[in-house]
């Protein structure tokens, strides 16, 4: 099957969420600089996720047809 | 048409009508091996890859005049076998599988009778006995094809090739019935003397052993022989170790490509793809009967093809049934298909006594196809109602950061507080607005890292530190904090001056 080009997995976008708020968590102090790249990350994540999830659709292949 | 595609049409017709795979009358490779080889004699036909001695004496007079050029005698446009005017009827009969079968006859359907032909006896007015088996089989497969037989088993043994033979009988007679080696282990039963069974199969007269039911599946009948077979196998499976919870593989979190086999007819492949979730799943769909005789042979079939697959996680589903109606998914094969498949393996199998022994072995048993798809989905659901959560984790954590720098500026004594406040403002009214989804990220970070640069290089040049260098002190009491008027201070009180390039103590006269 043909992934959908230019866009990674919904999945692969919801765990790169997850460890950029790990990230948040574990710091103890955060870098002003860098904590800004990974408030950007993670803001176009949440935006993207929360867009996909709306209108995000199962894809049913029926592979094979049983015989009887 | 060329001899390989009349091989090939020959196959599926013998096929059909014996209710089997094409393959399992004569392999393609091989009909393609005939096609090259053209064998005029049996012992040609023998030499040929993938023919041995019983497919000679069952189909070599068939393959071998298609071979000489004729079509073979199912073949509507053939004249070679079957007289003209017969071939005229056939032609127009060519829809009705019965008028495809011989030159012999037709048999009604409805009442069984066998219609013969004026012109069957036309080549000869005398059968040979070969012919008259050839035909006779013909008939009873196509009128046979594939029925279900129920009886109690006497006699049962298995030769040394693991052939199985045995005679079911009733209060009416008896039938010899034979079940080669391979259906007898798909069925994945054991057999003995008084056992009730149902054999799925077709009758056939052997030309030296006569009559005989092949059988091609084998099922226990009665709820009592099920349970007892249920319990024996439970046990066996048992003491390998096949349901050992350090066998069971976790689920993926966050499955995409979902392997599914399950009746296309049933209300369980409803029920599973309603119950899992919107969450862009690829589902590969594999249908199989899910009761019946032909149910571990299209389970078979369904996990091999999904084996090959690239999933994430296979389920396997039906509804509730009783003992009698889950006994695929007692079988011992199937049960061991799945204990071997190489990616998790969810068992939605509903039932009303005893779980399925494929429930057991399966990675993660769930009772119905909802509670199947709840497994499937259970991950992604966390995870979709954690983005709040995260939201907060980013936005407030990078909050507190800017928070921090403005408690480091207010501690160095300067009054960056407003300019800092302002920052946090700018902050929380852009994620205010992200909120609402009406910001463009990428906009909305430039602007705020603009001012942040800027603050930051206000901060910078106006650092304490620079003004150090100015000849300026800083002064702090015992516990470190910032002196800032004289009458902070009194006489005897032990005071720290920081310099430019470093610290003294000092007391206060």
């Amino acid at each position: 099957m043909v992934k959908k080009t230019g866009k990674q997995s919904l999945g692969k976008a919801l765990k790169e969420l997850e460890q950029i708020a790990q990230w948040f968590e574990e710091q103890e102090e955060i870098d002003v600089e860098k904590g800004i790249d990974k408030v950007k990350q993670g803001a176009v994540l949440i935006k993207d996720t929360k867009k996909r999830l709306q209108d995000i659709e199962n894809e049913f292949e029926e592979v094979k047809k049983s015989l009887k | 048409m060329t001899i390989l595609q009349r091989l090939s049409q020959w196959q599926k017709q013998e096929a059909s009508k014996r209710g089997v795979e094409g393959y399992m009358i004569v392999p393609f490779g091989a009909l393609k091996a005939i096609a090259d080889a053209l064998p005029g004699t049996e012992e040609e036909l023998l030499t040929v890859k993938g023919i041995g001695p019983a497919k000679v004496r069952k189909y070599g007079r068939v393959i071998l005049e298609i071979c000489a050029g004729a079509s073979p005698a199912i073949d509507s446009a053939s004249t070679v076998l079957i007289d003209e005017s017969l071939a005229v009827e056939t032609f127009l009969d060519d829809s009705t599988p019965a008028a495809q079968e011989s030159s012999l006859g037709e048999i009604d359907v409805a009442t069984g009778e066998i219609l013969a032909h004026s012109s069957v006896t036309a080549v000869d007015d005398v059968y040979t006995v070969g012919r008259f088996l050839e035909q006779l089989n013909q008939i009873l497969g196509s009128y046979f094809s594939q029925v279900r037989v129920r009886g109690e088993v006497i006699g049962f043994k298995r030769n040394q090739n693991g052939h199985a033979y045995f005679e079911i009988k009733d209060d009416v007679g008896i039938i010899r019935v034979s079940v080669f080696r391979g259906a007898y282990e798909l069925s994945g039963v054991e057999l003995s003397d008084g056992v009730e069974v149902i054999v799925t199969g077709s009758p056939e007269h052997h030309a030296r052993y006569g009559f005989s039911f092949i059988g091609s599946f084998v099922e226990l009948a009665g709820a009592g022989a099920l349970k007892k077979a249920y319990d024996a196998l439970k046990e066996k499976l048992q003491a390998e170790g096949l349901f050992d919870s350090d066998r069971k593989r976790s689920l993926p979190a966050l499955p995409e490509r979902v392997g599914l086999i399950t009746s296309p007819t049933g209300a369980a492949i409803g029920d599973f793809t309603t119950n899992v979730g919107q969450y862009g799943y690829h589902i590969f769909f594999h249908g199989a009967t899910v009761e019946g005789a032909n149910a571990v042979r299209d389970i078979l079939r369904a996990i091999a093809y999904l084996k090959e697959q690239d999933i994430d996680v296979l389920v396997i589903t039906r509804g509730g049934g009783s003992l009698e109606s889950l006994q695929a998914f007692n079988n011992e094969n199937v049960i061991r298909a799945i204990a071997d498949f190489p990616v998790p393996v969810v068992a939605g199998i509903g039932h009303e006594q005893d779980e399925t022994l494929s429930t057991l072995v399966a990675d993660h048993g769930a009772s119905t196809p909802t509670a199947a798809a709840r497994a499937v989905r259970v991950g992604w659901d966390e995870i979709v109602s954690k983005i709040a959560y995260y939201e907060q984790v980013i936005v407030g954590g990078y909050e507190y950061v800017l928070g921090t720098h403005k408690r480091t500026v207010q501690n160095a004594g300067y009054v960056f507080v407003e300019a800092f406040g302002d920052l946090l403002s700018v902050f929380n009214s852009f994620f205010e607005r992200f909120d609402r989804g009406v910001v463009d990220v990428d906009h909305a970070i430039l602007l705020l890292r603009e001012r942040i640069h800027y603050w930051e290089k206000f901060l910078q040049q106006n650092h304490p530190e620079k003004n150090l260098k100015h000849g300026y002190s800083i002064v702090r009491d015992h516990s470190g904090a910032v002196i800032r008027c004289a009458q902070d201070v009194h006489t005897g009180d032990t005071i720290c001056v920081q310099f430019a390039d470093g610290k003294k103590n000092a007391v206060i006269e």
